[in-house]
């Protein structure tokens, strides 16, 4: 979408359109906003095989969710009616696709002090595309943003009695207020279709001349335009590709994968996700576009790219995992081998953002991301790493955390993620310099990550095996059934700690108190996400739950994020 | 004879690879792991020809150089038959499934002044796994509700799973402690908890009176840790350089310079209360400022040699301020360095009416 050359684009931002009573029009660059194009529902999730039992959760959903709906049901949330037809909100985590508009100045006071048939309309002027926005009232009566951040705001906002549609504002539309359907000057708005354009408030007489008139310029795009789509594959059956590339799919026609130019101000910061296991690719975006929008709301004004890599995808649940040939293993092999992809990607980041940039990953995400941080060496890549529910051995990190007893699955492989290739080698991770800091959000009751204990103790895999005795402090890992082909350290790495070596340890988002590098001093660098106010509980949603269900629940966990990457602002 | 050679050397070929194949993958017992080793050690420097995958990695090169040509390629052949997945599905369930233990749990529900809390209704939740049907693990977290006795006692017996949730405790004209434990591991898990009926859990509510009119804060304050004064305002939000009249508090931040990530420098602040004192409390709910025992500052010092060096620290005052017409609680989490500076999440309910309730 081109601009008017004599307009800057400005950072994501909310509206507000002031009102001048003057000539002097508001003179301001184009604000950006996404469209909200997205499936913010509430659904059933984690069912028991029989269907029943089911949890139930709000998700943005994907294609076979969306197909099981309603066929009024079935179209975005920008279109979304209710079973008589009436335009609203679908539940309280579509609100964090909703924007304020707030027409400072436009007081009740002055609204009575208008002439008699005086109207006040709000249309498009200046348009390229068809820039289309929904208003509703706001529940807000301070124009805040309370409806993000609060459930009884949320509540109210979502409850067309109360809050009720303003209507569609297009091209060569408008919606017009007279002095008795006039409420107040706060609004809520999603974007409906692309375009930019001028949002104009024009106030006139009933003579229709015009009093007075501002205006704001708007782009409404498709959020992937608004961040860095990273890719290293996304089958799992390939090898992952180790410089990443633009993904180019699910753009609208003509648009292009985004790249940020280089940025002019030193300052600009970039925080990149890494997703974890059992994400189909479209998943592997919906999360992204969560954490940038949550993040968003936190106020990070910075820049956002997300990496993906070619994890399994598709899988019901753990036994679906194991039962389709481990491939839950596939993708952990897949997940160090992505680390030379995410390093590179890294790397040039550092380059352009040196010192800023930010790196969280989810679940398994933390194999391609710890790997990643240990091959850059003694140079920091990252100002900030957030390993959120790793799945990845606690003792790569720190092998004096808990021992982890396997029981009757016990297969005696000697521990090479503590003591890394020989019993008197420090830990995989020791001396971890990728990153500055390291920060580890936790929950030892996390669903996930209590079947990664049981992935853990099946290893070695169907194919592998280990034949040393118990006791023994020998690498003899091997693949092959008949033939055998010898697999050692450091060659193998990868494929031995994917699908041969067990862990005698907890996974690293399920353990507190992991030391190296996430010990500063006396102090574990961590966050309980079992604690207060996260609580992220037992259940399978939990492991995911930062991108889950509405923004105003998973507020805190987003805000400590920022605080733990010092990039919220201080006063 | 030569047939009948070539038949016993077949049967030797096929024994040989079926004790193979037996003594693949997973070894279960003891005994089949102590199987004789089926492949050399491996070294550093008697290493097998490396994977195609590993040969793709190669992270000296930088990006746009001859590897980003690398063509993506198929994963080595590790397809194993039907049997041993079903095998291995087998074991996985079954090792899910003892992850199943009895789970008893003990609790007391006392007030904020330590009287028992009868009637208040206990929501307990069990994660516990389960197998439907073949090829199928499930976690179901079936809910128990419970009541308190006159003691404020509840037990739960009986139960089966891994992990306990306590779901919620309410009563009407009570709140519960947003620090309540809300989950306790029974099996396999970092921490394991130990119910004792002798000594259960004390689960915190406070019983609420007349709510009054409170000032939230949730903001970052920002400091530059040279030991200049910073006054805090709580009503208005605000922090302003200097010391000032008009504020709650008064900030000092002291750092040493810092010479690398992770190495230990001593820093410090003063947190002073204007026109009154600060106390520090360990208190769960702080929704009632105690009318005495206010110093008018604190100091918090961590010097670079001591063994409990921390960059951060989280703590909670009782302030009383502005000539006793301002009471507050106030959390704060404390970080040495932020971004250059040193900082102060600051959380705070303040009572601008003289009035020491700090009930939300």
């Amino acid at each position: 979408m081109k601009l008017p050359k004599q307009r800057s684009r400005l950072p994501l931002a909310e509206i507000f359109i002031f009102l001048l009573l003057s000539a002097t029009f508001l003179q301001a660059g184009s604000y950006v906003f996404w469209v909200n194009n997205d499936y913010d529902r509430w659904h059933d999730v984690d069912c028991n095989v029989l269907g029943l039992n089911c949890d139930h959760e709000q998700d943005d959903l994907g294609p076979t969710e969306i197909a099981k709906l309603p066929a009024y049901q079935r179209v975005p949330d920008c279109n979304y009616v209710n079973a008589s037809g009436q335009r609203v909100i679908p539940c309280t985590r579509d609100l964090e696709d909703f924007a304020r508009l707030w027409m400072a100045g436009v007081t009740s006071n002055l609204v009575a002090a208008l002439p008699a048939n005086s109207t006040l309309t709000l249309s498009w002027t200046d348009c390229e595309g068809e820039p289309t926005i929904d208003l509703f009232a706001a529940a807000d009566q301070d124009g805040g943003t309370g409806y993000l951040t609060d459930d009884a705001i949320a509540a109210k906002q979502t409850n067309s009695v109360l809050c009720p549609y303003i209507g569609r504002l297009g091209p060569g539309q408008q919606i017009q207020f007279t002095k008795t359907t006039w409420r107040n000057s706060q609004f809520i708005w999603c974007g409906v279709k692309y375009g930019g354009g001028a949002l104009t408030l024009t106030i006139a007489d009933g003579n229709t001349n015009t009093l007075a008139q501002t205006k704001s310029y708007i782009d409404l795009v498709d959020i992937k335009q608004l961040y860095e789509r990273w890719t290293l594959g996304d089958n799992a059956r390939l090898a992952p590709r180790t410089v990443p590339v633009l993904a180019v799919e699910g753009l609208g026609v003509g648009a292009s994968p985004t790249q940020f130019t280089p940025p002019q101000d030193t300052n600009t910061t970039y925080i990149l996700y890494v997703h974890g296991w059992n994400m189909q690719t479209w998943e592997k975006d919906r999360f992204a576009e969560t954490a940038f929008k949550r993040l968003y709301w936190q106020g990070y004004q910075g820049r956002f790219g997300s990496l993906r890599w070619p994890t399994g995808n598709g899988f019901s649940g753990p036994i679906s995992a194991v039962f389709d040939a481990h491939n839950y293993d596939i993708s952990e092999s897949n997940a160090w081998a992505s680390a030379t992809g995410l390093l590179n990607l890294l790397t040039n980041l550092n380059a352009q953002y040196p010192g800023k940039v930010y790196l969280m990953a989810h679940s398994m995400g933390n194999v391609v991301a710890g790997e990643a941080l240990r091959l850059a060496g003694a140079t920091p890549v990252v100002n900030t790493y957030a390993a959120m529910q790793g799945a990845i051995p606690a003792w790569c990190y720190d092998p004096t955390t808990t021992n982890r007893d396997l029981g009757s699955y016990e297969s005696y492989t000697p521990d090479r993620y503590g003591h890394y290739w020989t019993s008197n080698s420090p830990c995989y991770f020791n001396g971890i310099a990728g990153a500055a800091h390291f920060v580890n959000f936790q929950n030892e009751f996390d669903y996930a990550l209590s079947w990664w204990q049981s992935d853990q103790n099946m290893k070695p895999d169907l194919g592998y095996g280990w034949s040393g005795f118990p006791g023994q402090d020998v690498n003899s890992f091997y693949r092959g059934y008949v033939l055998t082909t010898p697999l050692g350290f450091p060659t193998n790495t990868y494929e031995i700690f994917a699908y041969c070596d067990e862990a005698h340890c907890f996974a690293l988002g399920a353990q507190p108190n992991v030391g190296g590098a996430f010990k500063v001093g006396s102090a574990f660098q961590q966050i309980d996400l079992a604690g207060s106010p996260y609580v992220f509980g037992s259940a399978h949603k939990g492991h995911s739950a930062q991108f889950r269900s509405d923004n105003m629940l998973r507020w805190y966990f987003w805000e400590h994020l920022m605080l733990a990457y010092n990039l919220m602002r201080a006063q | 004879m030569k047939r009948s050679l070539l038949y016993v050397l077949l049967a030797a070929v096929l024994i040989g690879a079926l004790v193979l194949l037996l003594q693949r993958g997973k070894h279960r017992t003891e005994n089949d792991a102590s199987s004789p080793a089926a492949a050399p050690e491996q070294s550093a420097t008697n290493q097998p020809p490396p994977t195609p995958r590993a040969s793709a990695v190669n992270p000296a090169a930088p990006p746009g150089t001859a590897q980003s040509a690398v063509p993506a390629q198929p994963h080595p052949a590790m397809t194993p038959s039907p049997t041993n997945r079903e095998q291995l599905t087998e074991q996985f369930t079954r090792d899910m499934l003892q992850r199943n233990v009895t789970i008893s749990f003990w609790g007391k529900v006392l007030d904020q002044n330590d009287q028992p809390v009868p009637s208040a209704n206990v929501v307990l939740a069990a994660r516990q796994w389960t197998s439907a049907a073949p090829n199928s693990l499930d976690a179901t977290h079936e809910k128990r509700e419970l009541t308190t006795d006159s003691e404020g006692r509840f037990e739960l017996l009986g139960a089966s799973g891994d992990v306990l949730n306590l779901e919620s405790v309410q009563k009407p004209g009570y709140r519960l402690s947003d620090k309540t434990q809300r989950a306790f591991a029974y099996a396999k898990s970092a921490t394991i908890f130990q119910p004792d009926p002798q000594n259960p859990v004390i689960i915190r509510m406070w019983k609420l009176g007349p709510a009054e009119p409170l000032v939230s804060t949730r903001t970052l304050f920002g400091f530059q840790p040279d030991g200049r004064p910073y006054t805090l305002d709580l009503l208005a939000k605000k922090k302003t350089e200097g010391e000032n009249q008009t504020g709650d508090l008064v900030i000092k931040f002291n750092r040493s310079q810092i010479t690398g990530t992770r190495e230990p420098y001593t820093w410090g602040l003063e947190i002073s209360a204007i026109g009154g004192g600060v106390q520090e409390t360990t208190n769960e709910q702080t929704f009632l400022a105690p009318p005495s025992g206010y110093q008018p500052k604190v100091t918090i010092q961590m010097n670079q040699e001591q063994p409990n060096w921390a960059p951060s620290l989280t703590k909670d005052f009782y302030i009383s301020t502005r000539n006793g017409t301002v009471f507050a609680a106030v959390h704060m989490e404390i970080q040495a360095d932020y971004s250059g500076q040193s900082a102060i999440f600051v959380q705070a309910r303040a009572n601008q009416n003289s009035s020491r309730n700090l009930q939300p």
